[in-house]
């Protein structure tokens, strides 16, 4: 035992022996074990009626704590959801603790529970008779909540101009809100134009500062004074255009997409009818410009709710006026790298909308339209972040659409750019977590492109510079679980890359390193596909390594484990590549078995595989072999089965041949 | 571990135990040391206010946690009725949903009904109080939007609804929408009610203070702080005047952030003034030591137990009484961890080292961007470099007792000691 947690076994007998009444304690570490036997310890000296371990959903959790109790609780939280619930429900029932007589609750859960306490029950946190701390932590400055300022793949850029420091901001909307409602008691047209104009600049600020419930609330203010004057008042058409977009934009970051559509349809309503139909000239381009911000706006609200075809012709109508757009300014010399981006946008989204339609090629020439004018607007802007991030991404893109297509060298050519873009971004702004972490994915892909076209060294080179950034990245932050995952994955790539360089040995340690972080996300959050995929892909790595090390029932029971977990996400979503990856991974339980001498767990594992095959239509005839080898299923059964996938040209004639004798050996 | 050892550690464990002191209970009174010296002594303060005052006066209390409030409450409560006041203390934690905004309607009902059932202790009014829930069950009689209400248990319903069912508040301010000044009317009319019946059963002036206690509590979770901190505001700045009981002292204890807003805040009142039980100042602004206040704090860890037994001497418990940043609390939590060490069989020159490792702990980690406002109230030992969007962290800060507030001639403030070296160190 070590001395943190021999310390925190001592305080925790003090306070056992010595606390009456309500009392409140935490109990907080990185260490799960030491936790746990911390835990232990507090039950093995209470009496059984006088402990109680409590885990599970939030609402009994806090019903359990919340309500007159006898017995000594001891929670465990390990999701920040949970905790904050948890803790805010506890803290509103402070004072009734305080004055009831009834006895503890001791809350345990990582590090950042302490952080959690102090900030979402300060009055709990008042109360604290002690903080058990039995693994020892080293308490490094935390960055946020992770879910809160690394939302997946979002990207805050560090360049762009900073908004006005909010201080300032606030008082320039309270200046021109003020000036509002000074003009509100006169009745002439030049006081109300005034208004409306306090109120647009009030609302556009509170927009850019994001306190979208008060921009909405002066929106509406805004509209309807817009939408009492008369339609023939041309003033008043631009205000109603601009109002009308505000408060579809405050709608979308409210998420409420009936009324955003609605908005953004009557500010385009607006824009037509000041355009009266006029053609494209220096008069009207910045209206064509307005009517195609708010098509694309319309498509990416259609987008968002699932409307697929509505999508695709509005933001067919905004490229279509954007590229008139470009070709009318073609020739003024402007730097027109914002309207070049806007159409590059415009492609990416529909590259989107014809992936999801099922229009593969579509979205292959939506991609690569992106991706050419996003290369010319970063020769226009060569020290552009944002267009280099843009870039990159459609290199991203591009890469998948021509590894797709078979072209392996155009993919790692399209790789290693997208890798270069971002490896430059990180490098210019290594304090922007965000920018770190899209460039270890770049090249990540790079390296499992590396490691697909057989070249592990240069594979190597890439992932180990990887792991080095994301293990110092989730040292740093052991709490942000995005890190943990990506250092896990990258744990796991560099066991696929053990097993590329024939050594298991290594392979399995990789695997083994992997699987035990991976098992700890299950645990926080098991309802996140990609952490659990993830898992099993580390539990196949480390049956394959195990396997080629000898040790056939542990490669047995990894397979088994990985598989057992694929079919608890078939059973709930029967996808092709899922159902394909289970038949895969019970082909190998089935081969372990079978190296293990254990042939009636390789029968039932193979088939298993062979009925998981047979709904994907793969031609894998693994598992039919072993069945014939055990005599489960007939040779000739076997032979006509392969007969059927040559005839087919689903086998190649080696293949076929390959099968074969393994057939008539009687081996798989 | 000798049976000696065990008992002191039991007996000393337990009159630390954190729990407000009663002074009317002769074991709680010999607990107690007065921590603020004369002029500073906000119970004298807030007596001095009461008795200089004509007939009614309304003072703010900006209620730091964990610093002995509730005991000072009770000891101006004593003096209070020493000195012919009677006295009505109202725990608004029973009455109130102190989690949501709070709005003047339920709060002027609230406080009637409370001040009204507290009157039926013998001392004031005993059996012969009027209720005031009838009162408001009748106000609110026959408006449809109640009317639909389910108030089966008649007034009762009306003061648990009020507490409880979130619902029923809105449906009552829904209905008293616009009936402010009916409300205060009814509110006031039977307060003097209340005061004719003192005057009568006891032959003299009705001298009344009412102390309103635990409004402090208010605060909203997640999304809802700055929610319920507004009305709050509302409260206080706008509907002050609604809030002033006739020929009655009221002595209202509030969050403690609102002490920012201290000198706006007494201006609202008619004699109204702002007092504060800050954490005792243990050092100066300059960072000199208070040996006054240390001498105060020795003493009342002398009244608790024998510290020598716990520390080899004065000057490892006044580095203890140092590094609390006079937040009694944290003091006493100390003091525990010092209890159990000498169980533990730590030598007594190595424990408060140990306690002060484990009490700085307790407000480790802390976010990158807390550190950051931290550092600046360090700097300036006040809040003058912080922002106003910064202003939540304030008050969360002064929450959770990172940040302290002590009183000189004026309020200032200052980062918790046990973190405050290591919030300029890490942003150094």
């Amino acid at each position: 035992m070590s001395l943190a947690a021999e310390e925190a076994r001592q305080r925790l007998r003090f306070h056992l022996e010595l606390q009456e009444g309500f009392w409140f304690a935490l109990v907080v570490g990185s260490d799960r074990e030491a936790r746990a036997e911390l835990r232990d310890d507090a039950g093995a000296l209470l009496a059984v009626e006088d402990f109680e371990a409590l885990e599970g959903e939030e609402v009994a959790l806090a019903a359990a704590l919340t309500s007159p109790r006898r017995t000594l609780a001891w929670v465990v939280v390990e999701d920040r959801r949970v905790a904050r619930a948890l803790l805010a429900a506890m803290n509103e029932r402070r004072e009734a603790y305080r004055r009831s007589t009834g006895a503890g609750v001791v809350l345990e859960g990582p590090t950042w529970l302490k952080a959690e306490l102090r900030n979402a029950a300060p009055d709990l946190f008042s109360i604290r008779a002690c903080i058990l701390e039995p693994s020892p932590t080293e308490d490094l400055p935390l960055e946020r909540d992770a879910t809160e300022e690394l939302p997946g793949p979002v990207y805050v850029p560090p360049p762009r101009p900073q908004p006005l420091p909010v201080a300032e901001a606030r008082e320039g909307i309270n200046r021109e809100l003020q000036r509002a409602r000074s003009l509100a008691e006169r009745a002439d047209d030049s006081a109300l134009r005034a208004r409306i104009a306090s109120l647009r600049r009030a609302a556009q600020g509170l927009l850019d500062q994001g306190w979208i419930g008060e921009a909405d609330s002066i929106v509406h203010e805004l509209l309807e004074l817009v939408e009492e004057r008369a339609p023939d008042e041309l003033w008043v058409l631009p205000e109603r255009a601009t109002a009308w977009e505000m408060e579809g934009l405050a709608e979308r970051q409210l998420g409420n997409l009936d009324e955003t559509r609605e908005a953004f349809d009557r500010a385009l309503d607006a824009v037509v009818t000041l355009r009266g139909g006029r053609p494209l000239d220096g008069s009207t381009a910045s209206l064509q410009e307005d009517e195609a911000r708010l098509w694309w706006l319309l498509g990416e609200v259609a987008w968002s709710s699932g409307d697929l075809g509505r999508a695709q012709a509005c933001l067919g109508r905004a490229l279509g006026l954007r590229e008139a757009l470009l070709e009318f300014r073609g020739t003024s010399g402007e730097d027109l790298a914002e309207l070049r981006e806007g159409i590059a946008r415009t492609w990416s989204l529909l590259a989107d909308v014809a992936s999801a339609a099922g229009r593969a090629e579509d979205a292959a020439d939506a991609w690569v339209a992106a991706l050419e004018i996003r290369s010319d607007i970063l020769q226009l802007r060569p020290n552009d972040p944002e267009a280099a991030r843009a870039l990159s991404i459609s290199l991203g893109r591009v890469a998948g659409v021509a590894d797709a297509e078979g072209d392996a060298v155009g993919a790692l050519e399209l790789r290693r750019r997208a890798w270069q873009l971002a490896q430059d971004l990180a490098d210019r702004h290594p304090d922007h977590a965000v920018a770190v972490m899209e460039a270890t994915t770049a090249r990540t892909r790079l390296a499992q492109l590396l490691l697909d076209l057989g070249r592990p060294r240069s594979a190597r080179h890439h992932l180990e510079a990887v792991l080095d950034v994301r293990q110092r990245m989730a040292r740093r932050d052991p709490d942000n679980i995005d890190w943990i995952y990506r250092y896990a994955a990258t744990l796991s790539a560099m066991a696929e890359l053990a097993l590329a360089e024939d050594q298991p040995e290594d392979a399995s340690a990789w695997a083994q390193r992997a699987v035990r972080r991976l098992r700890r996300l299950e645990a926080e959050d098991p309802d996140r596909i990609i952490w659990r995929l993830s898992l099993h892909r580390a539990l196949a790595l480390r049956g394959e390594a195990y396997f080629r090390t000898g040790r056939y029932p542990q490669a047995a029971r990894s397979f088994a484990e990985a598989a057992s977990g694929m079919q608890a996400l078939v059973a709930t979503d029967a996808r092709p590549r899922w159902l394909h990856r289970l038949a895969r991974l019970r082909t190998r339980e089935g081969d372990a078995w079978m190296a293990s001498d254990e042939s009636a767990r390789a029968a039932d594992a193979w088939t298993l595989a062979l009925a998981g095959a047979e709904r994907v239509d793969v031609a894998d005839l693994g598992p039919y072999v072993g069945l014939a080898q055990l005599g489960q299923v007939a040779r000739d059964e076997v032979s006509a089965r392969l007969d059927e996938l040559e005839d087919e040209g689903r086998l190649s004639a080696g293949e076929a041949a390959s099968w074969r004798a393994a057939l008539a050996a009687g081996g798989v | 571990m000798s049976d000696d050892l065990r008992s002191f550690q039991r007996a000393f464990f337990k009159r630390l135990r954190d729990r407000p002191l009663d002074l009317t209970v002769p074991a709680d009174a010999l607990l107690y040391e007065p921590l603020h010296e004369h002029e500073r002594d906000p119970v004298v303060r807030l007596h001095d206010t009461i008795e200089f005052s004509a007939s009614e006066s309304v003072q703010i209390v900006a209620g730091f946690r964990g610093t002995g409030k509730t005991t000072e409450f009770s000891r101006l409560e004593q003096r209070l009725w020493a000195s012919d006041y009677f006295v009505v203390r109202v725990d608004l934690d029973a009455y109130l949903d102190l989690h949501s905004p709070l709005h003047i309607t339920e709060f002027l009902l609230v406080l009637a009904g409370a001040i009204a059932e507290r009157m039926g202790e013998e001392r004031l009014l005993g059996s012969t109080a009027p209720s005031f829930w009838e009162r408001a069950a009748g106000l609110l009689d026959g408006v449809p939007e109640v009317d639909a209400v389910s108030l089966d248990a008649g007034p009762v319903g009306l003061k648990i609804g009020l507490k409880v069912d979130r619902t029923l508040r809105e449906r009552v301010r829904a209905a008293l929408s616009g009936q402010l000044p009916r409300l205060v009317h009814e509110v006031r009319t039977h307060h003097e009610r209340l005061l004719a019946g003192l005057s009568e059963r006891w032959g003299r002036d009705a001298r009344l203070v009412v102390i309103v206690d635990s409004l402090e509590h208010i605060r909203g979770h997640m999304g809802r702080s700055t929610h319920v901190f507004r009305s709050m505001q509302e409260l206080l700045f706008g509907h002050s005047r609604h809030l002033q009981l006739p020929g009655t002292h009221m002595v209202l204890s509030v969050p403690a952030s609102l002490a920012m807003q201290a000198d706006n805040l007494a201006a609202q009142f008619v004699n109204g003034a702002v007092q504060s039980w800050s954490s005792c100042r243990v050092a100066h602004r300059d960072g000199r030591e208070d040996r006054e206040t240390l001498d105060r704090l020795v003493r009342l860890v002398d009244r608790r137990g024998d510290w020598r037994r716990l520390v080899p001497d004065r000057r490892e418990l006044e580095r203890l009484c140092l590094a609390s940043g006079g937040y009694l609390r944290d003091l006493l939590n100390m003091l525990v961890e010092c209890i159990h060490l000498a169980g533990a069989g730590v030598a007594p020159s190595e424990r408060v080292d140990r306690v002060l490792a484990v009490q700085s702990r307790a407000y480790q980690p802390l976010y990158a961007d807390e550190i950051a406002v931290l550092r600046k109230i360090a700097e300036r030992r006040g809040l003058d470099a912080v922002t106003v969007s910064e202003q939540d962290y304030v008050v969360r800060f002064l929450d959770s007792h990172l940040v302290l507030c002590y009183l000189d001639e004026c309020f200032w403030y200052d980062v918790h000691p046990l973190v405050r070296e290591r919030v300029i160190e890490v942003t150094a």
